[in-house]
């Protein structure tokens, strides 16, 4: 579990520094921030085994846990890259009460580690804990920009609303332990009976965990919290908090349920299909961009979720390719956005006119992360979608590809806009070159790579299957 | 790296290099695109000359096969574990999909030989499309197949979004919806197709050894069909083409009209029919029907046409008729004359809106009835519009006739599971468009080129320049060449069209005996 | 058989000449230099005739030549529709194919040369003589198909060839007009004959396998190696047309054999214009004089005659389609003839006198059997005759024209002292073709008629006479109008005779119209085992001069001097000569099919169905979506109770599900 502590230390560290830093010192925490995930990224990637267990099989490793870890991590490091400009005031436009940066920094590290922790504990308590530790943090970020009403009032409902979710999660995992005894994860299979309770605790988890990520009719905070957070805020829960949910429904799914629920499939095919056309409809009429990419967000999580209709030998590899696949273009995305949003301050989708012509860099990167967001070849997002479709269809559900493929196309109707604002529409005369900073474009040109070659290279995809697909429990 | 690779990759690299050229030196850049064209041109003359020597040898033993017999194969395993590879080669359909696109490419880049707003992203994004467009000619793996098909496709909405002229955004989101939405459809069939078959492969070879269930094909034949239908313009899921040819420039019109528009006829056959012989047994007449109403019915709405450019997309509406009322013959004519035709029409039709293009640079109108006498002023372009317009309406000589006699034969000759009586009378209703076609296109022609110059304005234009008359000269040489010796053409795709054939015999026995 | 000699084995020069100086004044001389152009051009065709010549020579004189067999002297595979079914292109001789290529060679030679001079000083100069070329070789090559499939693709190209030389002077509307009229009416009429041509591949396919060896072993002798289904060898096989006519297609109760033959003749009826298809002939009349001559009265015209001569057996084997043939001919030859009459253009009268004698033709086939194959040889004689006088007509009133700037007769006259070449020309044709002895025309027509009567044909036989006299009629009408009598115009009064290299042909063309009769026609040209030779029927010869002669008597009495007898005679009929001077206004009725029917019923309801209904539908479902987002866009009320609502209700839908699928 070194990761993890080395985040946890870091948050720790970046804390005690705010405390005795004078403001100009405290540029430096952005960069200590990033140093600490790089370490913990080192330390994943080195020398972190892909199984094995401590703490008496409370916390444990395996293959699907280090690739979530990967994930919160690649997360958590850009979303600081992302914020470091914000934060720092580096911005063409000034936004009023972004409250001090040590505080930021480390909420955000100490979610990450509670992320982290959902994909390795082995308990109820531990998952519980860990996923709560994960979510408050946001509560906090979200309504970061203290004197901004919209924060505000984002970080209020996202409190109430992800309440009432971890509520439900509670109640559900309450009653499968009021039914077994028992809240080691390994056990509980053995445990439970099939039973109304059963069911009902279900329900609550699966609503709970739907409300991270963003499944219809659990989806309706998204629009208003990632209109309201920073935008930074925005992209980390974008991508961040899905993961964790993914995370967390794999544990309780994979280790415990999913043996019970009789049609599940069925079921997720409904979801999917609701979340991703409703997704996909209603984002067509928007006009900010944020909120925009809350709907693109809820659809994507429509077609994430057709990855419980196979078998999981397939699916989870699947799933978590399309995870990785999606972190990376959504914070492509987000990073133009972010960008757009400190240089102008502006939010609305029209306001992209003509910026192929300003900055066609940047304006090419974004199309090629929206082309990525609408699964066009041979951009990565093909690919991820691809696989998953392909699981629909194994287990049968034609049309459900059908719907989904469809679905592709109407969203791409809509990433289209922003394209055509980008390209066809021409810029306003006084229009000139807006400068980026060396963070942003560097991060920027990353991302896109990623989103270029995660698709063509095949080796991420092949390890991940080769890790995960003999996935046992 | 092998020769069929570097087919895709010319244009491919080619793109890169002009984005490295500043845009502000865009007569460097039209060089480069037409440097590159030009010698994927003469890979592809090379290529043809392998594929031709190696097959002239193997055709014999190609009577009874069951499999294309593909060349310069490449494999490489991409997603093992998924079965998915990258896996390319050359057959006779694809090699003259190939010549047929690599002429249209290097005639379309001479032929917007003066775009000079943002010509870089232009060239770029045109050579991008191609690469597409390549890709999927030499592809036999049906998930790289769909890669590069949606590869081609997307470019196009920029391509006329920028440069179109009219409600280009319109017509462009609506050409892009409706191609991509045939291309879902397409999704499904191949995904169905994959595991299906159980073998966790998208090989089309190991695919084609496959006996899929016949209900199975009953449902997933339509699907693809339909799906490759969209961009193959199928009645009535047409409707993009008319407005997206018109808002295009020039030479996306030519690539569009003239190549991609192939695609679908190439899938139907390539996959739909070569894999799902019941499913194209079962619905072969249906179909039938559907082109033969493409047929006459773009005919019929090309003789209202005031516009040149959805003039010329009403006539690629019928002819591409012809492709579909080919495939749905499901007999040796009827494909070979769905080859002949897409590649008949493939060139004619860049040629047409090729010169379009040219004489509304000229007279910025495309408008027939604000023209009249332009062949005084611009006698090439006049003559080489009559060629065109005479290779559309089917005059021997040219490769139109090769092509429709062809496909008039296949659908009289009919095959062994339909009613043959029926496929006699459509064959009969198609044959009447020449008269149709013979009717607009002679009407529109003489309206634009013939008579007294009506506008003065008109006295002071001038003929093509040297890039236009190698355009068009190129193309209408590859008219004639078509038309006046057929049998270096025909001989060879036919090889390749035998195992399409036997397949469909072999199950279609099974068929007919329960 | 014997080897071929060298003429036979180089056959194909004859058509391939004129298509390699095509090739040659189109790509290269023509732009450069357009004397050359004409020279080229003509000397080209100059070269083929001569070899037409000697070929007809050997071959008449060669066993094969004797006995009428075709020899098949050189051929290619072009194109493999499918095992079985391939288009071997090459070049047939028999007495027909050799006859129309001495007809064809000659008269484009002439016509040539007369070009020459005619179309001097026009800007298009180099052009005509290029598209002179094209249809030269793709005349010859329809004369010498030995397959229906290159019959067709020749077919298209004098089609087409025509169209460019109709329309050679593209800034006059009438003559751009006349050009597409004539290539989509004859395209309608090729419609029917390339269904007629798959019907005929398709079922002498099927019977292929049963009737082939017979027919390949008969073919042998003609020097066939791989007999095809197209090849007319095959097509002309008697056992296959004796199947093809048992088949019965139940409609109508005609059988497959006459439905495919009808239509095969459809096309013949467009080429030759026959009624209803005429109407595009008189248009035609708007290109230049040496095109009328060499196109629309000499040889392209008569390819519909050549058609039917060329699949004669299987016409005789389908009784009704010789019928069919037989009565559009007759029809179509009073019915021009009544026309011819009444026009004032001098073109006009010649086109439908042409109509009229390629009637003529027709109603000579259509009254021969296989068995006397009288009217089959008369056809042939009356092509060839009627080849020269016509030709020689047009010339001739090309010169008048050249002289006069006019097409209306009534604004010459007196042109006899003024152009006395052309004058004695034209009176010479003028003889020819009223069938006077002992000019051309006598001999064929009186062969025709004695066919008709032969055949017991009377009906025929009466309207083949009553048009001997009104041919009579109208050519004297317009011989006496246009050179007797005083100049009607001052142009008239000053016209010069035309310059020599115009004359040249007229001269020789009149010659050969004066000896073209003597030739004993039918020792050459006949069909079947036992030809039938003909003298000089007594009864017929005297019946068809006297209707000749009451024809020149009217001419005389109507418009020589200066008498107003013709218009009182047209006062007198009034409607019915308004009817007739309007042609019985059938362009009218095809411009109301057309326009109001095919346009106005079909292609614009279809136009507005495309835009509306099928391009509506897609709208629409973009517009349903695009609603719906905006609908389901207020579900998103921002207030934090109705998601909390939302999230309960999802959560019991889910528990629904899961407890209804555990039990």
């Amino acid at each position: 579990m070194l990761p993890e502590i080395i985040v946890i230390t870091c948050a720790v560290v970046v804390l005690l520094l705010d405390m005795f830093f004078d403001e100009k010192k405290r540029i430096m925490l952005g960069p200590v921030a990033l140093i600490g995930l790089t370490a913990a990224f080192a330390a994943l990637t080195c020398f972190t085994p892909k199984n094995g267990t401590i703490l008496g099989g409370r916390f444990a490793m395996d293959a699907v846990a280090w690739w979530f870890k990967l994930l919160f991590i690649i997360s958590g490091l850009v979303t600081v890259l992302l914020s470091i400009d914000l934060l720092d005031g580096r911005v063409g436009v000034r936004v009023r009460g972004i409250g001090s940066r040590g505080e930021y920094y480390s909420v955000l590290l100490f979610t990450i580690s509670g992320m982290m922790y959902i994909a390795s504990s082995r308990d109820l308590i531990t998952l519980y804990v860990s996923l709560e530790l994960a979510t408050i943090p946001l509560f906090v970020l979200a309504a970061w920009r203290r004197d901004d009403a919209q924060s505000g009032e984002a970080g209020l409902k996202y409190v109430l609303i992800g309440a009432m979710a971890s509520a439900f999660i509670l109640y559900g995992l309450g009653i499968i332990y009021g039914l077994t005894g028992t809240t080691d994860l390994n056990l509980l299979k053995q445990a439970l009976k099939p039973s109304l309770a059963l069911w009902l605790a279900t329900a609550m988890i699966v609503a709970g965990v739907g409300f991270k990520l963003t499944v219809v009719p659990f989806h309706m905070w998204a629009a208003d919290v990632y209109q309201g957070a920073p935008t930074p805020v925005t992209a980390y829960l974008s991508v961040a908090s899905k993961c964790a949910g993914l995370a967390f429904i794999f544990q309780v799914l994979f280790r415990i349920l999913g043996a019970f629920v009789a049609d599940g499939a069925m079921i997720a095919a409904i979801f999917a299909a609701a979340t991703m056309t409703l997704g996909n409809v209603v984002a067509i009429v928007q006009q900010n961009i944020k909120r925009f990419m809350a709907f693109s967000a809820v659809s994507q999580a429509g077609y994430l979720i057709m990855g419980f209709l196979g078998n999981w030998d397939l699916a989870v590899p699947a799933m978590l390719y399309y995870m990785l696949i999606y972190v990376t273009t959504n914070l492509a995305v987000f990073a133009c956005i972010i960008w757009y949003t400190n240089e102008t301050g502006k939010e609305q989708i029209s306001d992209y006119r003509g910026l192929s012509k300003t900055n066609p860099l940047i304006a090419l990167s974004m199309m090629l992360a929206l082309f990525s967001l609408a699964g066009i070849p041979p951009l990565s997002g093909f690919v991820g979608k691809f696989f998953l479709f392909s699981i629909a269809s194994k287990a049968g559900f034609h049309w459900l590809v059908g719907v989904a493929a469809v679905n592709s196309t109407i969203s791409l109707y809509y990433y289209l806009r922003i394209v055509r604002q980008m390209y066809i529409e021409t810029a306003d005369e006084n229009a000139g070159r807006l400068p980026v900073s060396g963070v942003l474009a560097s991060t920027i040109a990353t991302l896109n790579l990623a989103v270029v070659f995660l698709g063509i290279i095949p080796v991420f995809y092949e390890s991940i299957y080769a890790q995960t697909g003999s996935w046992h429990w | 790296m092998g020769l069929v690779s570097w087919l895709i990759a010319i244009p491919f690299l080619t793109m890169l290099v002009i984005l490295a050229v500043p845009a502000r030196n865009w007569r460097i850049i039209r060089w480069i695109a037409a440097a590159g064209c030009g010698s994927h041109l003469i890979l592809t003359s090379a290529v043809t000359y392998l594929y031709c020597r190696a097959m002239t040898g193997d055709s014999v033993n190609m009577q009874t096969s069951l499999l294309t017999k593909l060349y310069l194969v490449e494999k490489v395993p991409w997603f093992e574990s998924l079965g998915i590879q990258y896996f390319v080669g050359i057959d006779g359909i694809s090699m003259a999909m190939v010549i047929l696109t690599s002429i249209v490419i290097f005639a379309g880049v001479l032929a917007s030989w003066y775009v000079d707003t943002r010509t870089k992203e232009f060239f770029a994004l045109l050579l991008i499309l191609v690469t597409g467009v390549f890709g999927v000619f030499v592809s036999f793996d049906l998930f790289l197949f769909l890669m590069f098909y949606e590869l081609a496709v997307l470019p196009m909405y920029l391509l006329i979004g920028v440069w179109g002229t009219g409600p280009k955004e319109y017509s462009a989101m609506k050409l892009t919806l409706m191609l991509l939405i045939g291309s879902a459809f397409v999704l499904v069939g191949f995904l169905a197709l994959y595991h299906a078959s159980g073998l966790r492969t998208f090989d089309l070879q190991q695919l084609a050894q496959v006996h899929f269930t016949t209900d199975f094909q009953k449902w997933v034949f339509p699907m693809i069909f339909v799906g490759f239908g969209v961009i193959g313009a199928l009645y009535p899921l047409h409707t993009w083409s008319p407005d997206g040819h018109s808002s295009a420039p020039t030479a996306v019109s030519m690539l569009h009209a003239g190549v991609l528009m192939k695609l679908g006829g190439y899938g139907a056959l390539r996959i739909a029919v070569y894999l799902l012989p019941e499913g194209a047994i079962a619905w072969g007449l249906f179909f039938m029907v559907l082109a033969t109403i493409n047929i006459i019915y773009g005919a019929f709405v090309a003789v209202m046409q005031k516009d040149l450019k959805y003039f010329t997309a009403y006539s690629s509406v019928s002819h591409c008729g012809f492709v579909l009322f080919g495939v749905a013959t499901l007999n040796m004519m009827g494909l070979k004359g769905a080859v002949i035709q897409m590649f008949s029409h493939g060139i004619m039709t860049a040629l047409f809106f090729a010169l379009i293009g040219m004489v509304y640079s000229r007279t910025h109108t495309r408008m027939i009835d604000q023209m009249g006498g332009l062949a005084k002023k611009m006698p090439w372009l006049a003559t080489t519009f009559y060629i065109a317009g005479l290779a559309s309406l089917g005059l021997p000589g040219l490769s139109g006739f090769v092509a429709e006699t062809h496909v008039f034969l296949g659908g009289f000759f009919g095959n062994m599971w339909a009613n043959t009586g029926v496929m006699k009378a459509l064959a009969i209703i198609a044959t009447m468009s020449i008269v149709v076609t013979a009717v607009y296109v002679l009407r529109a022609l003489a309206r634009v080129f013939y008579g007294p110059i009506t506008n003065h304005d008109f006295e002071k234009l001038t003929d093509a320049t040297l890039p236009e008359r190698i355009s068009t000269g190129l193309l209408a040489a590859v008219l004639f060449a078509v038309g006046l010796s057929p049998f270096l053409f025909v001989n060879m795709i036919e090889s390749s069209l035998l195992p399409i054939l036997n397949r469909l015999y072999q199950s279609g026995a099974a068929a007919l005996t329960h | 058989m014997e080897q071929l000699s060298f003429v036979f084995r180089n056959a194909w020069l004859i058509p391939a000449i004129p298509l390699i100086s095509f090739a040659v004044l189109g790509l290269l001389v023509s732009p450069i230099s357009k004397r050359l152009a004409g020279i080229i051009g003509t000397v080209a065709i100059f070269i083929s005739a001569a070899f037409s010549f000697l070929l007809a020579w050997s071959y008449f004189h060669s066993p094969a030549g004797r006995e009428h067999t075709a020899l098949i002297t050189w051929t290619c595979e072009w194109l493999r529709y499918q095992t079985g079914l391939t288009v071997n292109i090459g070049v047939l001789v028999d007495p027909i194919s050799v006859l129309l290529m001495i007809v064809v060679t000659t008269v484009s030679a002439l016509v040539h040369l007369y070009s020459i001079g005619y179309m001097h000083g026009d800007e298009g100069y180099g052009r005509f003589f290029t598209y002179l070329n094209l249809f030269t070789f793709s005349m010859l090559g329809l004369v010498v198909a030995p397959n229906i499939i290159q019959m067709y693709i020749c077919w298209e190209l004098v089609g087409v060839s025509s169209f460019l030389l109709i329309g050679f002077h593209y800034q006059k509307p009438a003559a751009v007009a006349a050009s597409n009229k004539a290539f989509i009416v004859t395209r309608f009429a090729d419609s029917g004959f390339l269904v007629g041509i798959l019907i005929l591949g398709y079922y002498g396919y099927r019977l292929f396998g049963e009737f082939a060896p017979a027919a390949a072993s008969a073919a042998v002798k003609n020097g066939v190696t791989n007999l095809q289904p197209f090849d007319f060898l095959y097509l002309n096989n008697p056992a296959v047309l004796a199947k093809l006519a048992s088949i019965n297609l139940h409609v109508f109760d005609i059988s497959l054999l006459t439905a495919a033959m009808v239509l095969v003749f459809m096309g013949a009826a467009g080429k030759s214009a026959m009624f209803p298809l005429h109407i595009w002939l008189p248009d035609a009349m708007e290109g230049p004089t040496p095109v009328s001559a060499l196109i629309h009265a000499a040889t392209m015209v008569v390819a519909g005659v050549y058609l039917v001569a060329r699949l004669f057996p299987a016409f005789a084997a389908s009784g009704t389609a010789l019928l069919v043939v037989a009565y559009v001919g007759a029809f179509t030859s009073i019915f021009a003839a009544i026309i011819g009459i009444t026009q004032d253009d001098i073109k006009r009268v010649l086109a439908f006198s042409t109509l009229s004698q390629l009637g003529y033709m027709m109603l000579a086939l259509g009254v021969a059997t296989m068995e006397h194959p009288l009217g089959y040889s008369a056809s042939m004689f009356h092509l060839f005759t009627h080849a020269f006088f016509k030709a020689l007509l047009f010339l001739a009133a090309g010169a008048v024209i050249h002289a006069v700037n006019t097409n209306n007769i009534w604004e010459m006259g007196g042109l006899a002292k003024r152009l006395p070449v052309t004058h004695g020309t034209f009176l010479v044709a003028t003889l020819a073709i009223s069938g006077i002895w002992p000019f051309a025309g006598f001999f064929s027509k009186d062969e025709i008629l004695a066919s008709a009567l032969a055949g017991g044909h009377y009906v025929v036989f009466a309207v083949a006479l009553a048009v001997a006299g009104m041919t009579a009629l109208y050519m004297f009408r317009i011989y006496f109008v246009t050179f007797w009598g005083k100049s009607r115009s001052d142009t008239a009064g000053h016209a010069h005779e035309a310059p020599v290299v115009m004359l040249l042909p007229l001269v020789v063309l009149a010659i050969l119209s004066v000896v073209a009769g003597f030739v004993n026609f039918s020792n050459y040209v006949s069909i079947g085992e036992h030809p039938e030779h003909h003298g000089i029927n007594p009864t017929v010869a005297v019946s068809a001069t006297i209707a000749a002669l009451t024809g020149i008597i009217l001419a005389v009495f109507f418009y020589t001097g200066q008498t107003d007898r013709a218009a009182a005679m047209s006062r007198l009929l009034g409607r019915i000569y308004t009817l007739i001077k309007q042609k019985f206004y059938i362009d009218e009725i095809y411009l109301f099919i057309t326009r109001r029917i095919l346009f106005g019923f079909i292609a614009r309801p279809f136009a507005w169905f495309d835009r509306n209904v099928v391009d509506g539908g897609v709208n629409l479902s973009a517009w349903i979506t695009r609603t719906t987002g905006r609908e389901l866009r207020y579900l998103q009320t921002g207030q934090v109770q109705v998601y909390s609502l939302w999230f309960v209700g999802g959560m019991l839908f889910l528990l629904l599900v899961l407890w209804a699928g555990a039990r």
